[in-house]
């Protein structure tokens, strides 16, 4: 990138199952109000907010062109733009810091928001992802998509259902502490293994509940952005990548799009070592199985070690590399938001706003959203404040 | 219907299928209230305390001040034909499925406190409609908070 | 701000023959053509290409997420991507997402793909699934309305008819000269007056088709295009100007988003006589009573001027100011590939390489729109030339 760019305010809703006295724009209207209170900031092209990356789904939305009602929101009844990034919110940021770095635009405000209680049942809309010559009459959909990703998981490795189980009773106790989170609390493994079986091997509570919820960032460039607040939070690394879309067009146990988005990131952000020299992970994971896996393709641990990994207590709080302070998707994130409210939540750590779970001297964070089925697509980020190596890197 | 085959003459596979993806909207605060006065046959939009405008529908921000709305106000029960559209091209409703009965005609309302807005007109004889008309909004026998319960709108009686 | 951190160069366009059939292939393949197109015509190898840009309206077809399906078609397998969505606007906004993409230094190349296999879903329904479910899609007809041509003829009477007309039989006669135009009619103005009123004065000779088609352009760096074969068109500037989610159907002037957008990029470049400075204009036309309207619009005309430059001709190929050689959109009208097909022509135009289309002189700067959502714009300056920066 050849501007430096930092997110100067990020704000989200607490994520629910059902905000059923909410529109999209209530859910996001509240949120660009904290951003332009945090910031001083207007709609003014050249003097304030030049532009807006949305961030929704049609299809959850029911809603052809689901930026339309967000346009209000976002400056452009004063004759501003936006573009819509309909992908995971992750790709959202890094799009928004392309538009900056391009010279394009200063300042940009990145709105993502999603509602999976509108329809009926999401596995409804995931569904028509897939192809509808074999893989719709095979009633194929995300969720049975993960299903088939923790088999293959867990066959290849070894790792069990009880092992997994400690994810979501560790994810939970982390939401816990954090205001936003949706599903939270004291559940224990016997939880997890008796919860309703939804696809073998994953269990209700072994996936990430329906959500509703909304994040509202605003990203600028260097000068502004030090004028604007006295800690930017600085993207120095960005990588994305797509699989093959069959499922059986590669070794799901495995991640090819992840490890490629992540060492892209992690080249230009002059990173030789995860697991030393990030300081706070917030990752993606939609179901239990995922953590163990995105260890392996994020590069902190080898291939088949994830669980160890998990299991040594590193990746805890106060473990040397903490995953998920925030609990993550496992939380609650509807599809397409979780990359995005990771970013926020690793911003706030970056700045020391991450009140009753912040992580100490978290200065390098790790942020990655996944989209598609089994996590075909991959959004790496890397995010630096200034003391992370005295200063700036892009 | 006919076999269709490609340029190698190789008999084309197609797949027929209906989407439907049931679900239940949310109307939030600001459209629920509005939706919920269409029952006592009113229209309700709300003003921007900057720039006066009456928002109808109503909005939770003002797109041209990016103020909230600081009240409620009653719009009048007439209004005048901005423009009109008889339309005579058939298309299937997305909210029912169900394919739209033609002509049919649409209008642009133009409400004298509050702007304007497409709505259905009930009169489909072009010769009787002209812009600057005035109509009336003729409410449904059962009203249930939906944007159906305004059924149209009809010229005003002399 | 608008200051361009770097140049960008097309240096490869492919697009499909835009047909209302194509029965024959599904939506992957259908845009795999676009790819083999651009990748022979710039000559560059799909593993040196970065990063995909997807782009197209999902709710057509009834694909979620179609962009995880077609990188069996566009090549993005193991590659980064991107997936923007604007509706109608789409191929343009792909286009300025390229142009970020590459001008800020992340990738050196990025090839952006739109498309739509529009005969796979409702093109109306889908159209009017963007109005709110709680007030207006019980009303909307999708895009089909005869409010502009009321308008116009309010304001200029019969002459404006006339013009609305044979700015359609210019289209026509423009697409026959380009074999990739879905609709390649013979037409008189007499055909157009008479044809069926699908909502007055709104004619189906006016009114765009539903086309199936996919256009792909490559974008790349300066250092790389100089390695590419083919001649390298400049990105200068675009606009992107947008109104409200719904906005005062009675204040019509409210949504000049044309104007608005000529204005910023006129002035951001030096253009005060686009007449004059634009080399051809590639305008996203749906129908030709916008067309009519629109082209003064951006033209900055205030009193209908245009309406006398179609009756004289000056809008055709061989005239002082060509607008969509190509025929425009209403010959063909793939709507996610509709935009970026405006800014592919533009820039065959300026490479000189359109083929029988072309128009005959040197073209230093083009333009190109896009149109969709609540009356939105995106309005691209391509040229011969690199910009000054």
């Amino acid at each position: 990138m050849l501007r430096n760019v930092a997110i100067v305010s990020a704000h989200q809703t607490k994520f629910e199952e059902n905000k059923a006295d909410e529109r999209f724009q209530e859910m996001c209207y509240p949120l660009v109000r904290r951003c332009l209170d945090d910031t001083g900031l207007d709609f003014i092209p050249g003097r304030g907010i030049d532009f807006a990356v949305t961030c929704s789904d049609d299809f959850f939305d029911q809603r052809t062109i689901s930026d339309g009602p967000m346009g209000d929101l976002v400056g452009t009844g004063r004759w501003g733009g936006e573009e819509k990034v309909a992908c995971d919110g992750a790709e959202a940021i890094q799009y928004a810091a392309a538009g900056i770095a391009s010279g394009h635009y200063d300042i940009v405000i990145v709105l993502a928001h999603g509602k999976e209680s509108q329809v009926d049942s999401r596995n409804i809309v995931t569904f028509h992802a897939f192809e509808p010559f074999y893989t719709r009459f095979l009633g194929m959909d995300y969720t049975q998509a993960l299903g088939l990703q923790a088999e293959s998981y867990i066959n290849r490795w070894g790792v069990t259902e009880k092992q997994l189980a400690k994810v979501a009773v560790r994810a939970a106790k982390n939401g816990a502490k954090n205001p936003n989170a949706q599903r939270t609390g004291k559940i224990k493994v016997d939880d997890v293994i008796k919860s309703k079986a939804v696809v073998s091997p994953i269990k209700e509570l072994d996936l990430y509940p329906v959500s509703d919820g909304a994040v509202c960032m605003i990203l600028a460039e260097e000068k502004k952005a030090r004028v604007i607040t006295d800690k930017p939070v600085w993207i120095t690394g960005y990588g994305n990548c797509y699989d093959s879309y069959y499922l059986g067009d590669r070794n799901l146990y495995e991640s090819m799009s992840l490890k490629k988005a992540a060492w892209s990131a992690y080249r230009i952000a002059g990173i030789t070592d995860p697991m030393e020299e990030f300081d706070v992970a917030e990752i993606s994971v939609q179901a239990t199985y995922q953590e163990p896996l995105w260890y392996e393709g994020l590069g902190l641990v080898e291939p088949g070690k994830g669980m160890e990994l998990f299991e040594s207590g590193e990746t805890d709080m106060g473990g040397r590399l903490p995953v998920n302070p925030s609990g993550g998707q496992l939380c609650g994130n509807p599809l397409l938001l979780s990359g995005i409210v990771r970013g926020a939540e690793a911003f706030y750590q970056l700045r020391g706003e991450a009140k009753g779970y912040q992580v100490k001297d978290a200065d390098r964070a790790l942020v990655h959203g996944t989209a598609g089925p089994a996590g075909q697509f991959h959004t790496v980020l890397v995010l630096e404040n200034d003391k992370a190596q005295g200063g700036v890197k892009s | 219907m006919g076999t269709k085959t490609d340029k190698e003459g190789r008999e084309i596979v197609e797949i027929r299928y209906e989407m439907a993806i049931p679900g239940t909207f949310a109307t939030g605060p600001i459209m629920g209230h509005m939706l919920n006065k269409l029952k006592d046959k009113e229209l309700w939009g709300n003003r921007c305390g900057k720039c006066g405008n009456v928002l109808f529908p109503p909005k939770i921000v003002c797109p041209k001040c990016f103020e909230e709305p600081t009240e409620w106000v009653k719009l009048d029960e007439w209004g005048y034909i901005a423009t009109f559209d008889v339309v005579h091209f058939p298309t299937v409703n997305p909210l029912t499925g169900i394919m739209r009965e033609v002509p049919y005609t649409t209008l642009i309302v133009a409400l004298p406190n509050g702007g304007g807005f497409f709505h259905f007109c009930l009169e489909h004889d072009p010769e009787k409609l002209a812009p600057g008309k005035r109509v009336v909004p003729v409410w449904k026998e059962e009203r249930e908070a939906r944007p159906s319960d305004l059924e149209g709108w009809v010229l005003a009686e002399d | 701000m608008t200051k361009r951190t770097r140049n960008v160069a097309i240096s490869g366009i492919g697009q499909t023959r835009h047909r209302g059939h194509r029965e024959d292939i599904n939506m992957v393949e259908l845009v795999a053509e676009a790819v083999e197109e651009v990748l022979a015509d710039s000559k560059m190898d799909l593993k040196d290409i970065d990063c995909i840009v997807h782009g197209n309206m999902e709710l057509f077809e009834g694909v979620h997420q179609p962009d995880m399906w077609h990188v069996l078609g566009d090549g993005a397998y193991g590659k980064a991507g991107f997936r923007i969505t604007t509706g109608g606007t789409t191929g343009a906004t792909i286009v300025c997402s390229a142009d970020h993409l590459v001008a800020s230094g992340m990738y050196d190349s990025v090839l952006a793909i739109g498309w739509e296999k529009q005969e796979e879903g409702m093109t109306t329904t889908g159209i009017t699934n963007m109005a709110d479910p709680l007030w207006e899609r019980e009303v909307q007809t999708g895009a089909i309305t005869g409010t502009h041509g009321v308008m116009m003829m309010n304001k200029f009477g019969e002459p404006a008819n006339q013009a609305a007309a044979e700015l359609r039989v210019l289209m026509a006669d423009n697409a026959r000269k380009n074999y990739k135009a879905h609709l390649r009619i013979e037409i008189t103005r007499q055909d157009v007056l008479e044809s069926r009123v699908l909502a007055w004065p709104l004619r189906l000779l006016h009114m765009c088709p539903e086309s199936n088609g996919a256009c792909a352009i490559l974008f790349v760096s300066e250092e790389l295009a100089k390695k590419l074969p083919q001649k390298p068109v400049w990105m200068h500037d675009h606009v992107t100007v947008h109104r409200q989610e719904t906005f005062d159907l009675v204040n019509m002037g409210d949504l000049d988003t044309h104007g608005e957008a000529a204005r910023v990029l006129y002035a951001r470049n030096g253009i005060v006589d686009p007449i004059k400075q634009i080399g051809v204009f590639e305008m996203y036309d749906p129908q030709s009573w916008w067309a009519l309207d629109w082209v003064g619009k951006f033209l900055m005309l205030e009193n209908g001027e245009q309406i006398d430059m179609v009756l004289n001709g000056d809008f055709a190929i061989d005239g002082r100011f060509p607008l969509n050689p190509s025929g425009g959109v209403v010959s063909s009208n793939p709507i996610g590939a509709t935009a970026i097909i405006r800014v592919a022509e533009a820039a065959l135009q300026i490479r000189g390489n359109a083929g029988e289309h072309q128009v005959p002189k040197d073209v230093e700067l083009a333009m190109s729109t896009g149109f969709g959502g609540t009356f939105w714009t995106v309005l691209h300056l391509l040229g011969a030339e690199k910009p000054d920066k």
